[in-house]
């Protein structure tokens, strides 16, 4: 199993799980408190087992615009763009971000689950095309060479203004800025996946010097005390994104994954993430994306609130009139509202009310808009100050 | 929830599946220990049983549902359901919290509680298992 570069940190204050190959913190003081810290001030993830793929070369941009989804060109370096691979079925192999450093260089950040699957397709496709022709790319996967630090909350860009002293008042979403500090090269991204504002730190793993990345974590933990910081594990990483009706691949996105006898791979179009297709461009999976927009989507992803207490989990069925309409693929307790919540993937047109097998026995279900909270008092767009 | 030993109170008897069991004039009082709570993560849903209900050894007694996943509390020997604690029902994230200091159910016509454990036996297994 790979260990996290704070992997001792973690043994000593955490709960630690396998998870995609790695030993990683579920939680450390419980999954609600670090949720609510995350809403209601800030909290740090340690999610250094996310990948990064480094795609570089004169014709690394060509390249990425046609094995990813959206139009990496335009935003200018240092900046990211959220971005799907797919298959040639349409497809998603992986939800990613692809960050223009500059320099022909570009970093695809990507699932941990997917990081192997990623290299092989990147390197497949290299491989052909220098059967017939040259090309100026290289490919590396620097996964177990980065630490990714993830700090969240509308306290984060306090804290972050107060531990590196830079200007980041007026970045923009996935804008990213080069900082050094303490004599670390930090790529400090404006992103996350909580709902909420936040900072993620990608940094280089320095052999024989993991003391660099335990240091780091320790000063974000320390000068986030005024702030209510928490160390946050997975656990709440996950009930944030639910919460905030966000997917995740392997469960809301995936392709070649048999679920149910109608549903074995997921489009773009059905997951809701049209915002990430740009149809200007060619790209792989893209003529079949055209085909199932024409004849239009059969399934597409919904969002529960539970009327009964219990968490519906993966591979429920979703009910409605007596039939089988689809199924849960995450279901958690909102530490917000104290209500079960889900997201399923449903046959088009249903709404209202549904009921969702939970063990056995058949619960109430609404079908609502996300996120879950509510977006006035919660996450990014928050209008109240804290 | 932090990391650390976990608490075994003295006076209590136990069962190995993590639950405690205070017995008072033929009522058997019965909750989840420590470790079960901190093992289970927040707890988010508890679903009781009917009061009244006769209970085989092995019977569903209530199901515990945390975020992450759900356990089966099993009746650990014949009894009637006398009392539930329907608190637990309102405010589950209690069972986290202060695990010994709330009961889920109270239990009467108890029949053969030979297999349980005391304290230190407890104690015991506890220390057998390596986290």
């Amino acid at each position: 199993m790979k260990k996290l570069p704070v992997d001792a940190w973690h043994q000593k204050h955490g709960k630690m799980v396998e998870f995609a190959g790695w030993e990683m913190p579920l939680w450390y003081e419980g999954i609600r408190e670090e949720h609510l810290a995350v809403r209601n001030g800030i909290g740090a993830f340690d999610v250094s087992h996310m990948g990064e793929i480094i795609v570089s070369g004169k014709d690394a941009l060509s390249f990425l615009q046609w094995t990813t989804t959206n139009d990496i060109k335009k935003p200018p370096p240092i900046s990211g763009t959220y971005a799907l691979v797919l298959n040639e079925r349409g497809a998603i192999k992986d939800e990613t971000l692809v960050y223009n450093m500059g320099d022909d260089t570009y970093m695809v950040v990507c699932d941990a689950v997917a990081v192997p699957k990623l290299v092989a397709h990147f390197t497949t496709l290299k491989n052909t095309i220098e059967q017939f022709s040259t090309v100026d790319l290289t490919i590396t996967d620097k996964t177990e060479h980065m630490c990714l630090f993830s700090i969240q909350g509308p306290k984060a860009q306090q804290l972050c203004i107060s531990l590196f002293g830079v200007d980041i008042m007026d970045m923009w979403w996935f804008q990213a800025k080069k900082i050094k500090h303490n004599g670390a090269s930090i790529i400090l991204s404006k992103s996350g996946y909580t709902g909420e504002n936040g900072f993620e730190l990608f940094f280089d793993v320095i052999k024989d010097k993991s003391d660099v990345a335990t240091s780091l974590w320790e000063e974000i933990l320390k000068k986030g005390e005024p702030y209510g910081i928490k160390p946050c594990g997975l656990g709440a990483r996950d009930t944030l994104r639910i919460e905030s009706g966000y997917t995740l691949y392997g469960h809301e996105t995936q392709e070649k994954q048999v679920l149910s006898e109608d549903v074995d791979e997921v489009t773009p179009l059905e997951a809701g993430l049209d915002f990430a297709i740009s149809f200007d461009k060619d790209f792989i999976g893209k003529q079949a994306l055209l085909i199932q927009k024409e004849r239009g989507v059969t399934y597409h992803l919904a969002h529960f609130t539970l009327l009964d207490k219990a968490i519906p989990r993966e591979g429920d069925k979703i009910i409605k009139h007596g039939n089988v309409i689809g199924e849960i693929t995450s279901g958690t307790k909102s530490p917000l509202t104290g209500s079960a919540i889900a997201i399923g993937r449903i046959k088009s047109g249903v709404t209202g009310m549904v009921s969702i097998e939970v063990r056995g026995t058949p619960r109430k279900a609404r079908i609502v808009s996300p996120p879950f909270y509510d977006p006035k008092k919660y996450g990014a767009c928050r209008e109240v100050e804290i | 929830m932090s990391k650390g030993k976990y608490e075994v109170r003295e006076g209590l008897m136990y069962t190995k599946d993590h639950e405690w069991i205070m017995i008072k004039d033929d009522v058997f009082t019965v909750g989840i220990t420590d470790y079960a709570s901190r093992e289970m993560g927040d707890i988010a849903f508890v679903e009781l049983p009917e009061v009244g209900k006769a209970m085989k050894k092995g019977d569903l007694l209530c199901e515990i549902e945390s975020v992450k996943a759900v356990s089966e509390i099993r009746s650990p020997f014949d009894c009637t359901i006398k009392e539930v604690n329907k608190e637990v029902e309102d405010a589950p994230e209690a069972l986290s919290e202060d695990p010994f200091g709330t009961w889920i159910v109270r239990l009467e016509n108890v029949v053969d509680q030979m297999n349980l454990l005391n304290d230190k036996e407890y104690a015991k297994l506890l220390d057998s298992l390596d986290d």
